[in-house]
């Protein structure tokens, strides 16, 4: 994995962001021999949606989110609406809709949160949507998604790239930092202490920093350092632990 | 490449004049000026009829682009153009001298607002911009006000929440100027004109 973010400006620079970015061009720059499934996978707060959400709008791809309720049916026609095109009424003709207007329009497709499709079963759908089309195709999930896939065999074979969301680096916080925190310079010590109670976690990374410019704020300082803060909590997602008596 | 169209596929919501346009093309796939404007404007009412002129501009583009192709002239006969690339039901967003558009600003906010779900200003603002197109803060806050005004977004503070079932298409809400004359004197609106700022390239 190429770990260069070759990524325009305006786009956070990101390790997840690049990666998930590079490896949809891969599947749309693919050889017309490959496959062009691929997978983006990782736990919660890794900052997949913000990934997600560059790779769709620079590659102008057609994005929809599974949802548990997800039927057949249901599942078809969210694609159509994200394509914009008026749904036909049953299930075969849409999904004809669907793939004569991807192969035309040659957009790749985003599917997140697929876990529910796998569990359902209907992850077919997809595959069908792929063979008839051939257009590129990301699907999303949590992390034990390639796990999940390993039943669908004929799935399996298809996968272009397997990419796995990265821990939030340290790069990463200072990048955070830059973007979020705009009326306050947090310091590299603090920032590392961020970095590590957030596990990897992007999320967590951000309400930290967001909490740590509003306490800037009430105390009028224009620098947030380690020694300021003192022994002030950071948010680390964990439940809070029982009160000791002091 | 003028495959035989199996035609499956018709937009959604209401459509723009290249957007008309552009499905009539899609239908006809070799037409004249004249065809065109005349699938175009049936049944409808004058003032929404699509001049010539207008469908001509379009189609500059589109050669230029090699979407569509230009038959050659022909003494005392009409120009025939002809359909050669189908690019799917959205109408290819050109410029006159044939370079394609990217995605409206807006239209590019309004999907990264649904995938983000939660988001702040500044996130939208980034996440919205490409090289070469990017969207302004300025733009992106007053965007995100009128969505909230609109019930498509909920505010807490410094941060918006998209109301996933709120999510009615996939073309972003417009902003409308509405100018009208107002008389004080007898508490009236004496004439209103169409709305303007319609997204209609």
């Amino acid at each position: 994995m190429s770990s260069t973010p070759h990524t325009g400006p305006g786009v956070a620079p990101l390790g997840n962001v690049a990666m998930c970015l590079s490896t949809l061009r891969r599947a749309i720059t693919r050889p017309a021999h490959l496959p062009g499934i691929v997978v983006f996978y990782g736990p919660s707060g890794y900052g997949k949606s913000t990934a997600a959400t560059v790779a769709t709008i620079h590659c102008d791809a057609v994005y929809v989110q599974a949802r548990s309720s997800w039927t057949r049916k249901a599942a078809h026609q969210a694609i159509l609406k994200g394509l914009g095109v008026l749904p036909a009424k049953t299930v075969a003709e849409m999904s004809d809709q669907i793939a004569e207007e991807l192969a035309l329009s040659k957009r790749p497709l985003i599917v997140d949160e697929v876990d529910y499709l796998v569990e359902r079963g209907t992850i077919e759908i997809i595959r069908d949507l792929y063979e008839a089309s051939q257009a590129p195709v990301m699907l999303i999930g949590e992390e034990g998604l390639p796990g999940k896939l390993k039943r669908w065999e004929r799935f399996h074979g298809r996968v272009l790239d397997w990419a796995p969301a990265q821990p939030a680096s340290l790069e990463d916080c200072k990048s955070l930092a830059e973007l979020h925190a705009v009326k306050v310079r947090i310091a590299d010590d603090l920032l590392a202490q961020v970095h590590d109670v957030a596990g990897g976690s992007v999320r967590r990374i951000c309400v930290n920093i967001a909490r740590i410019e509003e306490q800037a704020q009430v105390e009028g300082r224009d620098v947030m350092d380690l020694a300021s803060w003192g022994s002030r909590e950071l948010y680390t997602g964990e439940a809070p632990s029982r009160r000791r008596n002091a | 490449m003028s495959q035989a169209p199996a035609r499956h596929c018709s937009p959604a919501g209401v459509l723009t004049d290249r957007e008309r346009l552009w499905a009539a093309m899609r239908e006809l796939r070799v037409f004249t000026i004249r065809d065109l404007c005349r699938a175009v404007n049936t049944g409808k009412d004058r003032d929404a009829a699509i001049s010539d002129s207008k469908a001509k501009d379009y189609l500059v583009g589109l050669v230029r682009a090699g979407i569509v192709d230009k038959g050659l002239a022909v003494r005392f006969e009409p120009t025939r153009f002809e359909l050669i690339n189908d690019t799917g039901v959205r109408a290819p967003r050109v410029r006159k001298d044939g370079t394609m558009l990217p995605e409206s600003g807006r239209n590019r906010m309004w999907k990264a607002m649904q995938i983000l779900g939660e988001f702040s200003t500044r996130e939208l603002m980034h996440a919205a911009s490409i090289p070469g197109a990017p969207v302004a803060y300025s733009e992106a806050k007053s965007y995100c006000g009128w969505l909230a005004r609109g019930g498509y977004l909920v505010q807490s503070g410094e941060r918006f929440r998209f109301i996933r079932a709120r999510f009615t298409g996939s073309k972003a809400p417009q902003i409308l100027r509405v100018k009208q004359l107002f008389d004080p004197n007898t508490d009236k609106v004496v004439y209103a004109c169409d709305p303007e700022g319609r997204d209609d390239l």
